[in-house]
């Protein structure tokens, strides 16, 4: 196996896969330098998940740990979760409030923005020992990343170069992404935690992917919730890296051309208890019910129905990644939409009745390409362009996703 | 009843839940629950932050039976077997109706040609309701599972 040919531009064939691209060491290191901490904006949290000043939480970028902490001043940090003095991962707690931090082994103690703040028998003890003359504090501080934190929703990025957060989402997805975040208050409501067996980049496929909505998830496709004759959209910004699939539900029921091939249609399925799909349409929504928005590389914003949730992806080797659901509502939301959300995630996280599947079948994905290497993956659907489209009968997403992954890559 | 007749009344309903289960008859698990019963599978995370969001929510019968309609006609996952086991009660509070109990939870998972996994543990937070002829039916099961990770999906109801 020659990796470096898996990242070299394919004009000729946008539409394959090498198998290998989703078990390679090789390509998985060469990822997290480039991708995940190179330039680009990666999700770490809800600033409704850190609320008061010294409020903290520790996440994942890569396989890197990270705190993101909100300062005295309200300024939100993200700091390495990694001591400068011997690399002590000194945070365990995954969440918490706290004045300043200090590394469980030998006590050096930082500020909340990651600043030395205090290193024990740094004078010595009885004109004994201690630091050299020339030990500067500042510079043993914690490593701290760029910040951007977007209405409420906090990114964070280990290069310094990186382009502003607004030009790397692009005025189009800019305008998906604050059709949700618009600058309302958020309601925390939870976190669903699982462990996925595949390849990361097949679940930015998974979300990218219309075809497979309205054929393997049988619980949408009978409800009406994504169906292949729905009006629907694949926007994507400038680079391909980022998309939006958007869609308008219809009435459900049985329309022959789009159910004869969806072997899984079951007709007649009907819930005995129909309050899990008692949708209300929100103002805020416009026309569409369901805003699927991958931001490359690490996050998924889902707008289903009254359902509301970031799904972070934490890459764990090449053949991993846990997937964190944090789910949210409005902080002006009434007891009612909030019941109803919560009984719409049903559908959502490790037990959903569409979520679940998708799951299931990356981790089937990954047992099939990790086996056999030198094969490739075929994603022609709608030909061989990265345009974006009017329908989702198109696997234009994926295919505009691994240009941008190769232009990395290579 | 004595505190311990209906001690192990609980025992003996949970080797029930457990066996529904286990076995696939999940239409018996449904009918463990009271018409309106409460049943959630919650990660401890949540359930210790006072955070309302549940992996699986059914209020009532409806909604556990449509739980099970999904695992058994529309939900894709791979064949695995499930094991539940359940420590007996500690309980709290006895009443001629009511049973307020906490159990410990474990149940495995095994995947075809798998060793077997630690699908979650955790503790069953219970109502059990005493109906006039003595049956004994959970008016809410909270089960709280403390694992951080779900190893991919939660099929089978906890």
């Amino acid at each position: 196996m020659n990796s470096p040919i898996h990242w070299a531009p394919r004009p000729d064939a946008s539409h394959k896969i090498p198998n290998a691209i989703y078990s390679d060491p090789e390509t998985f290191n060469r990822e997290m330098t480039r991708i995940f901490y190179g330039p680009h904006w990666c999700y770490v949290g809800l600033e409704c998940e850190i609320p008061n000043a010294g409020d903290f939480k520790t996440t994942h970028i890569g396989e890197r740990p990270v705190v993101v902490v909100r300062n005295h001043d309200g300024k939100v940090h993200v700091v390495e979760n990694r001591c400068a003095h011997k690399g002590v991962k000194f945070c365990q707690t995954p969440h918490g409030n706290t004045q300043f931090f200090r590394c469980p082994y030998h006590q050096w103690n930082y500020r909340l923005d990651g600043t030395l703040r205090g290193v024990p028998f740094r004078q010595g003890v009885n004109g004994q020992g201690g630091m050299p003359p020339e030990f500067k504090m500042e510079e043993h501080g914690l490593n701290a990343l760029t910040v951007t934190v977007h209405n409420g929703v906090i990114f964070a990025c280990f290069d310094h170069a990186v382009a502003p957060f607004s030009d790397y989402l692009g005025g189009l997805m800019k305008g998906y992404f604050e059709r949700t975040f618009d600058g309302r208050k958020l309601k925390l409501l939870g976190y669903n935690r699982q462990r996925i067996s595949g390849n990361w980049k097949l679940m930015q496929e998974n979300i990218k992917d219309p075809y497979h909505a309205s054929l393997l998830h049988v619980f949408f496709i009978t409800f009406g919730l994504f169906r292949a004759d729905q009006k629907s959209a694949i926007e994507m910004d400038e680079r391909g890296r980022h998309a939006v699939l958007v869609s308008r539900r219809n009435s459900g029921g049985d329309n022959a051309e789009v159910t004869k091939d969806a072997g899984s249609f079951k007709e007649g399925l009907k819930l005995a208890d129909p309050r899990i799909m008692d949708v209300v349409h929100e103002p805020w929504w416009g026309e569409p019910t369901v805003v699927m928005q991958t931001i490359f590389p690490s996050v998924i914003l889902q707008q289903q129905i009254n359902s509301l949730s970031t799904r972070q992806i934490i890459p764990v080797g090449p053949d991993a990644f846990d997937f964190v659901w944090t789910h949210f509502g409005f902080e002006d939301d009434s007891e009612e939409m909030t019941t109803r959300r919560l009984r719409q995630a049903n559908l959502f996280g490790p037990a959903g009745y569409v979520s679940g599947d998708d799951g299931e079948v990356i981790e089937f994905s990954q047992q099939g390409t990790s086996a056999y290497p030198d094969g490739e993956c075929t994603v022609a659907l709608d030909g061989y362009g990265t345009h974006n489209t009017q329908h989702m009968v198109t696997e234009t997403a994926i295919r505009a996703m691994y240009n941008y992954w190769r232009e990395v890559m290579q | 009843m004595s505190t311990a007749q209906r001690m192990i009344e609980v025992i003996a309903r949970n080797a029930d839940y457990a066996a529904a289960i286990d076995a696939g008859k999940l239409t018996q698990w449904v009918e463990m629950f009271t018409q309106d019963g409460l049943y959630l599978a919650q990660p401890r995370e949540n359930a210790d932050r006072g955070l309302p969001l549940a992996t699986i929510r059914c209020e009532g019968r409806g909604m556990l039976a449509d739980r099970v309609h999904a695992i058994e006609k529309t939900m894709v996952f791979a064949p695995r077997y499930v094991r539940h086991l359940i420590s007996a009660p500690q309980v709290f509070n006895i009443s001629a109706t009511e049973i307020h109990c906490v159990s410990n939870f474990l149940v495995t998972q095994t995947l075809t040609m798998q060793p077997t996994q630690i699908m979650a543990c955790g503790e069953y937070r219970d109502r059990w309701q005493i109906a006039e002829n003595g049956a004994h039916l959970l008016a809410v099961r909270i089960a709280v599972f403390d694992s951080e990770l779900v190893p991919n999906s939660l099929i089978y109801p906890l």
